[in-house]
């Protein structure tokens, strides 16, 4: 029963991954193309910097992604501009570059008119009560290349988009969770500072509901 | 030479879709590609250490790679796979599959790591039970008596889940 109800909810049950996709045969002949065995020397598995050169993007396109911050970044909501807090870059080929000093953002719609401005067809959304819910849409899979993380996994670093590779008429949507203020956590911002919990980006095809 | 990489291809084919999945289902999709890369690359400066039953040292050696990658972040940002296609994924045309899908990842994503990588091995790897001791560096033994407590505890907190789903907000928490 626990086992059954644990292969449902696998997320990689539809995954069928190819070894003679183009992808796979890259990878294949970048790793071959190196010496195969240092003899004498210990290899350290964890080698993150030359598995990087090799690595060749994301495995799949990304459908969605949620990720929890481990170190807590505020988010002040407060008054105040802060136009240094992100950039919003229009690129050749109609590409948007995003890059968001979190840590120093305190206007979220300024943002997000930067954003329409650059015509990202990008939408930020911010949950500020546990209790409200960010209904997700019609959810939709992506390529890698209509959008990538300067850091993936990670919403540091910005990230780049590519209006003209998303699903007809989709949105990508950045939806920010705010810890609830007073929680405590790892924050090293003064007491009753809001902070971010955790975020999540997802391709949305159709309308974005709004947080409620 | 020639031998090496021959052998190498043929196990770079056979397991290809077994370690990717593998690392989808513990660092997420956006991250996988890095572990994968990883762990191939260790399989091939490797290769005369790897035995005939290659994919319990495959597995072995990702899980450490994954390890490496979730240490490394998490100086600043700890990745949470458990949570990719949950909240901002939810498919609207398959809710009833999806919430209980998301349910028994959430009540998953409640155990300790060692209880989660143990019931993923026998359910989602399903590798059999000396294979999976293998990549726990285990004995058998101390591998089921693992999965029976892993089990245990998880039916616990879906029976939980079960008792308040009815309380939680629509989405429930990121």
């Amino acid at each position: 029963m626990i086992d059954s109800l644990l292969r449902d909810a696998d997320p990689a049950r539809n995954l069928d991954p190819d070894a003679s996709a183009q992808r796979a045969q890259a990878l294949l002949a970048r790793i071959v193309a190196t010496p195969p065995r240092r003899a004498g020397t210990a290899h350290r598995v964890g080698g993150y910097r030359s598995a990087r050169r090799i690595a060749i993007g994301g495995v799949l396109a990304g459908a969605a992604a949620t990720v929890a911050l481990a170190a807590p970044l505020p988010w002040n909501n407060g008054a105040g501009t802060s136009s240094a807090a992100f950039a919003v870059t229009v690129e050749a080929g109609g590409a948007v570059r995003v890059s968001v000093h979190w840590d120093e953002l305190s206007d979220p719609a300024a943002l997000q008119t930067a954003l329409d401005n650059a015509h990202a067809h990008v939408r930020v959304r911010v949950r500020t009560d546990s209790d409200s819910t960010c209904p997700p849409g019609r959810v939709r899979g992506y390529s890698e290349k209509a959008v990538q993380w300067e850091s993936p996994g990670s919403v540091d670093g910005g990230f780049l988009v590519r209006p003209k590779l998303f699903p007809r008429g989709a949105t990508f949507v950045l939806t920010v969770t705010m810890a609830p203020v007073g929680s405590g956590g790892l924050s090293t911002m003064p007491p009753g500072s809001p902070q971010i919990e955790s975020w999540g980006a997802s391709m949305v095809a159709g309308p974005v509901p709004s947080c409620s | 030479m020639d031998g090496d990489r021959e052998r190498f291809e043929a196990l770079f084919r056979t397991h290809y879709g077994a370690v990717v999945r593998y690392a989808v289902r513990r660092i997420g999709q956006d991250a996988s590609s890095e572990v994968v890369a990883e762990t191939f690359t260790v399989a091939w400066r490797r290769l005369d250490q790897i035995p005939d039953n290659a994919l319990p040292w495959l597995y072995a050696t990702a899980r450490r790679v994954v390890a490496n990658e979730v240490r490394r972040r998490s100086r600043a940002v700890r990745l949470d796979e458990r949570l990719a296609a949950q909240q901002e994924g939810a498919v609207a045309d398959h809710a009833e599959p999806l919430t209980e899908s998301l349910r028994v990842r959430a009540a998953l994503d409640s155990l300790s790591e060692r209880d989660r990588e143990v019931l993923r091995l026998s359910a989602w790897e399903q590798l059999p039970t000396a294979d999976a001791a293998s990549v726990l560096g285990c004995s058998e033994s101390a591998y089921k008596v693992r999965l029976h407590r892993a089990r245990r505890r998880l039916e616990l907190l879906l029976a939980d889940s079960d008792a308040h789903s009815q309380l939680e907000p629509e989405g429930g928490r990121p």
